[in-house]
């Protein structure tokens, strides 16, 4: 018995020892460190940036982006198109734009001589709608490399020069200008081949530096106040035109959803209403929702602003949002607000402008690939500052397309008016005017960076 | 002293000393896995000051300690999954993935949803909720059957613990004998966000729409994520900077794992946490960033 009683405390002794060793070693293992983190907050928000743009991505489309001129000029032969034509025929030079503005081109900066030069080359030109970052224009061409830095400089107007040197000179319409080249380029530009001349719409055409204007338009400032690149069409330009209907009728469920979407409570707001519409009044917000159909929204200061992560969810700092964030955020804003609801109309940007923390997005409606603009007003603007958006206007508009044309007539006749009551430099385009329930096609001084017309 | 009186010493020094560890790495562990009830009542006086409502009943005592899942996925792989779940050969059309296999035709869709319906099926309202835990069972079966779960995780290769849960709440019966339920996935024993609607006749599914663990994920980051206390004192700070001050009650609190597909083929399980309140409003928290989701 005493045996069995030795042999069971020494049993005893060794299954605690066990017991006390294990227990030591979990509770030290309870203990180890744990910041070695393999997922990190950074990690997260690099994903997170994915995820949200490729929600927005969704809304994205190169018709946005379409440029309102695409012209070549090969051996002296002269082809430039606008509307549809023109993005069909920027897809003949798509892979060229791409290679030059990439990462992996060179740019350097020359003067607007060296521009102007370009002129008098065999090129390919593109003249987009507003000024668009160099890498919203990659971005939109090649969509895997959203995510890639490429240079932030803006490009209102590009040509593609051809010859023993292949290069791209680009325009901002703040007159900057840079050189691109790209060993990549050459290569493209050799398998390449150009379909531009097989396509319909196509007009001989001239710029506003060579065009052979009359002594009354010379005198009246002809070369000082039109674009050296203002296109100038030989003959009429003849486009489709459609049935235009502006407004929309918002009722109550119509204004508390428009409340709702631009942050302010239906449930909170006073309002007042007089024969232009109703003002609808927020904590540091106001809404005007105007009978004819268009919209005003603005704040007192930015923190009554809608939040652009409310929009597009993406939030690592106010101060992060790039020009794409921004035109996600309007896209986004858009389709919320019904703006998109259109008929036969697309929106396009005509307004991407951002300094430093500010940021002005335009989309504008467009029918057949050509802006269509009653008195120059924005489908949708947006001012966003410190990741908030203290403004918001636009107007409600939709188009049914019907067999109708619209020509340009008396275009040398809005030039000289353009030139009697304009003091300024601009381009002239071709846009559709909202006339009479028609879209009617008006030669005219038209969108520039920053967003106004002038 | 005699060996006799040294084991007797040993023994009750060791035994001290077990009890002592025991003691020390369960009190660890219980702080590890659960919250103080003592901080949870500070934490809804906290809030009350503030014009939020939180009972202690709604706070979740267990803490949880989520990791990331990732995968990345392309065509071939989501040809494979779906072979694999029907049986069959896979085609691809204009972006989704047919299969016809199992009387039906399967259909997996490129933000990888999922669904398979029988030939003929025609749905109908619920007419019942069926609690037997004997049919109850058999539908469940039925279903784990179906979705083969496993079966796909060995495919690719997968380590996460994937898990199906079906409620035996959360089965209807409707006139023609047809079963519906509703399957939650989990990994880890973490709530998912996918989910999976099924119907059931006569031993067989005959309509099944959703998410679920279609290509499971492959890889899992270990990270470190805020708590819940923490985001409910975000909350007490968003009551309280907001421009509308007003009372509002938590009516529950969820950690989950939120599926996120991006456009470049990679699959993400990333957990967050979402606060209700009576009100119907929903704010939902990155449990890695602290950052609120906006959905």
């Amino acid at each position: 018995m005493k045996r069995i009683l030795d042999i069971f405390q020494t049993a005893l002794v060794c299954v605690l020892l066990v017991s006390m060793t294990c227990l030591s070693v979990i509770y030290m293992m309870s203990y180890r460190s744990s910041d070695s983190s393999e997922f990190t907050p950074q990690m997260d928000l690099a994903v997170r940036e994915t995820l949200y743009k490729a929600e927005y991505v969704k809304l994205l489309s190169e018709t946005l982006f379409s440029p309102y001129f695409v012209g070549f000029s090969i051996s002296g032969e002269r082809m430039g198109f606008i509307g549809e034509s023109a993005s069909e025929a920027y897809g003949d030079i798509n892979k060229l734009v791409l290679a030059f503005l990439s990462p992996a081109s060179s740019a350097k900066r020359v003067d607007e001589a060296e521009f102007a030069l370009c002129m008098k080359r065999d090129f390919a030109y593109v003249k987009y709608n507003t000024d668009l970052k160099r890498s919203v224009i990659y971005s939109i061409c090649s969509p895997d490399d959203m995510l890639n830095s490429v240079g932030d400089e803006y490009i209102s107007e590009l040509f593609i020069v051809f010859g023993s040197e292949l290069s791209a000179v680009a325009r901002s319409s703040n007159g900057d200008c840079y050189k691109y080249t790209c060993s990549e380029a050459d290569v493209i530009n050799k398998n390449s081949e150009f379909s531009y001349n097989r396509l319909e719409g196509g007009y001989d055409f001239s710029f506003g530096a060579e065009y052979a204007a009359d002594d009354v338009m010379i005198k009246n400032g002809f070369y000082e106040k039109i674009s050296d690149t203002a296109v100038f069409f030989d003959g009429d330009v003849k486009l489709s035109s459609a049935v235009i209907e502006l407004g929309r009728e918002i009722d109550a469920d119509g204004a508390a959803n428009m409340l709702q979407t631009l942050g302010m409570n239906p449930e909170k707001v006073t309002y007042h209403e007089n024969d232009e519409g109703i003002t609808y009044f927020g904590e540091g917000q106001n809404l005007t929702v105007r009978s004819v159909g268009a919209f005003d929204f603005s704040v007192s200061s930015s923190k009554y602003g809608l939040s652009m992560s409310s929009l597009i969810g993406y939030n690592v700092s106010q101060s992060d949002y790039s020009v794409l964030d921004g035109i996600g955020a309007a896209l986004v804003l858009a389709k919320t607000l019904g703006i998109s609801d259109m008929g036969d109309l697309s929106l396009v940007v005509t307004c991407a402008a951002a300094n430093g923390n500010e940021m002005t997005i335009g989309l504008s409606y467009s029918y057949m690939g050509v802006i269509a603009a009653d008195d120059g007003e924005y489908a949708l603007k947006i001012s966003i500052n410190d990741g908030y958006i203290i403004s918001a206007s636009g107007f409600f508009a939709s188009a049914r397309a019907y067999d109708g044309y619209t020509t340009s007539e008396n275009v040398m006749w809005q030039v000289r008016s353009y030139l009697y009551s304009s003091n300024v430099v601009s381009d002239l385009r071709f846009i559709y005017k909202m006339e009479n329930s028609r879209l009617r096609l008006a030669f005219a001084s038209c969108f520039e960076r920053g967003g106004d017309d002038t | 002293m005699s060996w006799k009186y040294l084991r007797i010493i040993a023994i009750v020094l060791l035994l001290a000393a077990n009890v002592l560890l025991f003691a020390a790495v369960y009190t660890d562990y219980v702080n590890k896995n659960y919250y103080n009830e003592n901080d949870i009542y500070e934490l809804c006086s906290l809030l009350a000051s503030s014009g939020v409502e939180l009972e202690y009943d709604v706070f979740p005592k267990r803490r949880v300690d989520p990791n990331v899942y990732f995968t990345k996925y392309d065509d071939e792989d989501i040809k494979l999954a779906l072979s694999v779940l029907s049986g069959a050969d896979v085609s691809e059309n204009d972006g989704e993935y047919i299969s016809f296999s199992n009387g039906g035709k399967y259909t997996v869709f490129g933000d990888l949803s999922f669904e398979f319906e029988a030939d003929g099926y025609k749905p109908q309202s619920y007419v019942s909720s069926i609690y037997e835990s004997k049919t109850v069972k058999k539908v469940q079966r039925i279903c784990e059957k179906f979705l083969r779960v496993k079966k796909i995780a060995r495919a690719f290769g997968s380590s996460a613990r994937v898990s199906l849960e079906y409620r035996a709440d959360n089965v209807f019966v409707d006139g023609r004998e047809v079963y519906y339920t509703t399957v939650y996935e989990y990994i880890d024993g973490m709530k998912t966000s996918n989910s999976v609607d099924i119907a059931v006749y006569d031993g067989d599914v005959i309509y099944a729409k959703g998410t679920f663990s279609i290509i499971p994920p492959t890889r899992v980051y270990s990270a470190d994520t805020l708590d819940v206390m923490t985001f409910l004192v975000f909350e007490k700070r968003y009551f309280e900077n907001g421009i509308t001050p007003k009372t509002v009650a938590v009516d529950g609190i969820s950690c989950e794992y939120r599926r996120y597909t991006d456009m470049f083929g990679a699959l993400y399980f990333m957990p967050v946490c979402g606060i209700s309140y009576s009100s119907g409003d929903l704010r939902t928290y990155d449990m890695i960033t602290g950052l609120v989701i906006f959905e």
